[in-house]
């Protein structure tokens, strides 16, 4: 690069050259359209097991392509709903933190309105992080039934080296779309122990035997992505070793591992080093986690296996069985790359478990507290209540929204106690956070008052699994103004209750734009825009009509119990008197014969031959 | 729990079914004695007094050994396939069992109360069945072995509970926690029953009879309503796919809908709750009070005292129907007997005693020529 020089200092040189750097990059980034028209798609058989279903896809297409972009592309999601039945959906870019962006993050009643039939959303945001990530549907438990796919965003600066990468999505899949199995299967009182739904099959790249080419003497990146709504999967290649390189979006320095174990929601990128042999292929099996079921059924196959494929004229077999996969454990990775949080300033913490409630099925609850959607989206209570510091306090976001507030740039750590003997994949929105210190399983709850070992490079990723009866300790810096669900991610709990909402700095929620289609379509279904979580404008602090969950069970010596069980004892009494009173009222026989009726006429029918043969002149 | 040589559950389990089964044995024995005993101690009939015992004792042993090769058996397959074959009908059991017990008692505590007047009734109907060898039907042949089937349907009953009951806790159980209960259980059950038979002959005769059948209805409608809930708790736990046990008191493990109040503590089906199950053995105690269970109750004590009342009037009337038809020595009674109940009482005891001691030797000797005599005479 040589031209007339007109700066003659090396400072001067030096900012030519960033000014140029980022007019070629500015001109390099490209603006992304993605025109997504949700449809319906019918009697589609996923897995050719003779079981067609309704699926949700993007312009008559299942399974829906990835969205491959750039570092830097300023991405467009133009989604029209073309659904029928009235059925609303949106769209949560999962990992991206819409920084300063929080009416882009597509959570129905928290960060807009749910899109209705024909209208458009414009999802518009910079792919300012790198990495894989994936794309679903927040609206409706709908994501299950297909709106979703995978999100790669490339770097120009790979620091890892690799010569092709491969996008792998692993899934559960049921045969029943999820509207139809959350009331009668799951949230219901004939299943008070909230038993959840086992999945009927497993896929990889939403179909059975896929198969990825492998070239002698290449290195690939695949891309795991687990889209599924429930099960978590243990990843192993026959004979092939992965390095991990990222997580949720986060470089990590490069750690062998023999399976991955991917929870729902999380992704991971591990280089594999193709074999320099083309004799044989080789499997890639996804273990279902089976700890997780409440009852497996009958001949249950657990296992979805793909194929490594050096040579296509062989045959394609599957691995061998194995019993018991040593998985390496996701919270010792480290990352590639450090960041400056320091200590915490605000320490949160957080308890949940599973309960049976008053219309007898089983809800999730978060500090005692289920969670329920607020009248108002979130975004906007913090945008219309900012009046007396309102909106700095939890209960305006509405009594079962699990609000916590933080304050600019905090830096926030979370203890999560998990008092459930389940596995649950937690995710916060808005945040990748470093995982401080992951318990073994019934560890119990975080006790600070112990010495603990906190990871010294802890890893960052934004979906960490909690073990049985264990706890999570997190940080995360509060550096996005907003309102950001913290859930498990597992559909069934979400429906349950087990979210969370993190509003982070709601006085600085008012400077970020809100787009006029975003008002439009809460007002179109009649849905406010602004007030507090029970909807009242007015009155701010007035909460009654505040969407709730259903009450506890009445249990406990009402007067009804009372009143019953006295009668009970009264009943018993007379009942008892009685007896005394006839044991008492004994009546002796008049002679010791007659002791009944029987016996009462045959006397009688003596004493007449008695009178007769008295009478008779004969004898 | 967690104990490897002694569990608490089984032994309260085994201790409670055997107190169930030994008091309504002992009963029935305390019963067979005093209606063969006269005022001053001697036994009346101490061969039909032995021969009424050794039913019981046949009865009761039947129903053991029964309950025994079915539990073995059933425990056998249990360990085999590795199911619970009794776990999904349960409730249906014990519903029909706990029925079929309520019946029983109901019946058996009307006679009861008039042990007096059965006295002679049921010898002279257990003389004539043993005289006339043709047996007319269930009936007949039911009121001359009652004495065996009662036993023999409780001891069945309680017998089987234990089964399912320890087949279903042995499953978290070491085996070596098992023998010792057991025992203990029955050894302590048996011993409650004789002491409740012992008592029984030393007080007054008819107070003995009042106090027992008191308790014995106070059990029987604790069964009547556990009978109803039982089948109230089946028909939900089919609804809710059988996982309503693991919730142990709280909400999921009841018929919510059916229920009038509920407390979350004290069910006794869950064996940590060892008061409260003997608690619901005696009354018929559950932590749930539905509308099928409170009403039972309710009525079925109201029932009793229909029926108490009923054949007290029904007495009454034929004493009166007895006075007129003018049969000797009906009159004078009948005077006295609806006033004084000690005096009267002991005198037709007396009277009773007498001639039926001659005629029951006489006819115990020479069944046969009853009939011979009356031709020839």
């Amino acid at each position: 690069m040589t031209f007339a020089n007109p700066f003659p200092t090396k400072k001067g040189l030096l900012s030519l050259v960033l000014i140029f750097s980022a007019l070629w990059k500015s001109a390099l980034a490209k603006t992304r359209l993605f025109e997504w028209n949700v449809t319906d798609i019918d009697n589609l058989d996923v897995d050719q097991s003779g079981h067609p279903r309704w699926v949700m896809g993007v312009n008559n297409k299942w399974p829906i392509d990835p969205l491959v972009v750039d570092y830097g592309d300023q991405v467009i999601i133009k989604m029209n709903n073309q659904l029928r039945d009235n059925r609303t959906c949106s769209l949560h870019s999962h990992g991206m933190f819409q920084r300063h962006n929080g009416y882009m993050d597509g959570v129905p009643q928290m960060t807009q309105c749910s899109i209705p039939a024909g209208s458009t959303y414009y999802y518009n945001f910079t792919a300012s992080q790198t990495g894989t990530y994936w794309v679903h549907s927040h609206d409706m438990s709908q994501y299950p039934d297909g709106l979703r796919t995978s999100f790669v965003i490339n770097n120009p600066n790979e620091p890892y080296d690799y010569d092709e990468d491969y996008i792998i999505s692993l899934t559960d899949w049921y045969y029943e779309p999820f509207y139809k199995l959350v009331p009668e299967k799951f949230t219901t009182w004939h299943n008070p122990t909230g038993a959840e739904p086992v999945p009927d099959t497993g896929l990889i790249n939403d179909a059975v035997n896929s198969t990825f080419k492998m070239e002698p003497g290449k290195t690939y990146r695949f891309r795991f992505v687990n889209l599924g709504a429930f099960n978590n999967y243990d990843v192993m290649l026959e004979d092939h070793n992965m390095t991990v390189i990222e997580v949720d979006g986060v470089y990590t320095k490069p750690q062998e591992v023999s399976s991955i174990h991917i929870t729902t929601a999380q992704r991971y990128s591990v280089l594999v080093t193709a074999k320099n042999s083309t004799d044989r292929n080789y499997a890639m099996t996804a273990y279902m986690d089976e700890s997780l079921f409440d009852q497996i059924p009958d001949n249950y196959n657990p296992n979805v296996t793909a194929w490594l494929s050096y040579n296509s004229e062989t045959t394609y077999n599957y691995a061998d069985s194995v019993n018991e996969i040593d998985s390496y454990d996701d919270a010792k990775l480290e990352p590639l790359y450090d960041v400056n949080w320091g200590e915490a300033n605000h320490n949160v913490s957080l308890w949940f478990d599973f309960f049976t409630l008053g219309d007898g099925a089983s809800y999730a609850e978060i500090n005692e507290k289920s969670f329920k959607y607020p009248k108002v989206p979130g975004l906007m209570i913090a945008n219309s209540t900012d009046y007396d510091d309102y909106n700095m306090k939890p209960v305006t976001y509405g009594p079962y929204t699990n609000a916590f507030i933080f304050e600019y740039n905090e830096t926030v750590d979370v203890v999560i106690d998990n008092h459930d003997t389940g596995k649950h994949p937690f995710h916060l929105h808005g945040h990748v956070f470093q995982v401080l210190e992951r318990g073994e399983e019934e560890a119990g709850e975080y006790n600070d008052q112990t010495e603990h070992n906190v990871y010294e490079n802890p890893v960052r990723r934004d979906t960490i699994e909690i073990l049985p009866t264990s706890f999570v300790r997190l940080r995360f810096l509060a550096d996005n103004p907003g309102a950001w669900l913290l859930h498990c991610h597992i559909e069934w709990h979400m429906e349950s209750g087990l979210v969370a909402t993190f509003i982070e700095a709601p006085d600085r929620v008012p400077e970020i734009t809100a787009p006029e289609f975003v008002r439009r379509q809460c007002v179109m279904q009649n849905i406010d825009v602004s007030g507090n979580g029970a909807g009242n404008a007015f009155n701010i602090s007035d909460l009654t009509g505040a969407p709730a969950p259903p009450g506890e069970m009445p249990a406990g010596w009402t007067s009804k119990a009372i009143a019953t069980v006295a009668m009970c004892v009264l009943a018993a009494c007379i009942g008892m008197g009685s007896i005394v009173f006839y044991g008492i009222q004994i009546h002796p026989l008049p002679t010791e014969e007659l002791d009944d009726e029987e016996d009462l006429k045959l006397a009688a029918e003596e004493n007449a031959a008695n009178l007769m043969k008295s009478s008779d002149p004969v004898k | 729990m967690g104990n490897n040589v002694f569990s608490v559950p089984i032994y309260f389990i085994v201790l409670r079914e055997t107190l169930e089964a030994s008091i309504i044995v002992s009963v029935l024995m305390s019963f067979i004695t005093q209606t063969l005993t006269s005022n001053e101690g001697k036994v009346s009939d101490p061969k039909l007094k032995r021969k009424f015992m050794i039913q019981v004792w046949v009865g009761s042993f039947v129903a053991l050994f029964i309950c025994l090769a079915i539990g073995g058996g059933f425990i056998g397959a249990f360990y085999a396939l590795g199911k619970d074959l009794w776990g999904n009908s349960e409730e249906i059991w014990e519903g029909v069992f706990s029925l079929v017990a309520v019946i029983l008692i109901t019946v058996m505590g009307f006679a009861m109360l008039r042990v007096s007047h059965l006295q002679g009734k049921w010898r002279k109907k257990l003389m004539r069945s043993i005289a006339n060898r043709k047996a007319r039907g269930i009936s007949s042949w039911g009121k001359k072995y009652a004495m065996f089937l009662l036993p023999f349907f409780t001891v069945l009953r309680e017998g089987l509970e234990v089964v399912v009951f320890v087949g279903g806790v042995g499953l978290e159980t070491p085996a070596t926690a098992f023998p010792l209960p057991v025992v203990c259980g029955l050894i302590t059950g048996c011993l409650i029953g004789y002491f409740i038979y012992r008592g029984g002959n030393v007080m007054n005769l008819q107070w003995f009879l009042i106090a027992s059948t008191c308790i014995l209805y106070l059990i029987s409608a604790g069964l009547m309503a556990k009978s109803v809930y039982y089948f109230e708790l089946d028909h939900y736990s089919r609804l809710t796919g059988g996982d309503s046990a693991e919730l142990g008191d709280g909400p999921g493990s009841y018929p919510f809908q059916q229920a009038i109040w509920h407390v979350n503590y004290g069910n006794p089906e869950m064996n940590s709750n060892g008061g409260y199950m003997i608690f619901n053995a005696i009354l018929g105690w559950m932590n749930t009070g539905t509308y099928g269970t409170i009403l039972s109750y309710i009525f079925y004590w109201l029932f009793v005292a229909a029926c108490m009342v009923l054949m007290w009037w029904r007495e009454r009337r034929f004493a009166q129907k007895a006075a007129a038809a003018g049969i000797k020595g009906g009159k004078d009674l009948e005077a006295t007997g609806s006033t004084s109940s000690e005096q009267s009482k002991k005198s037709s005891l007396e009277i009773q005693e007498l001639k039926t001691t001659n005629k029951v030797e006489e006819e115990i000797k020479q069944p046969d020529t009853i009939a011979e005599v009356r031709q020839t005479a």
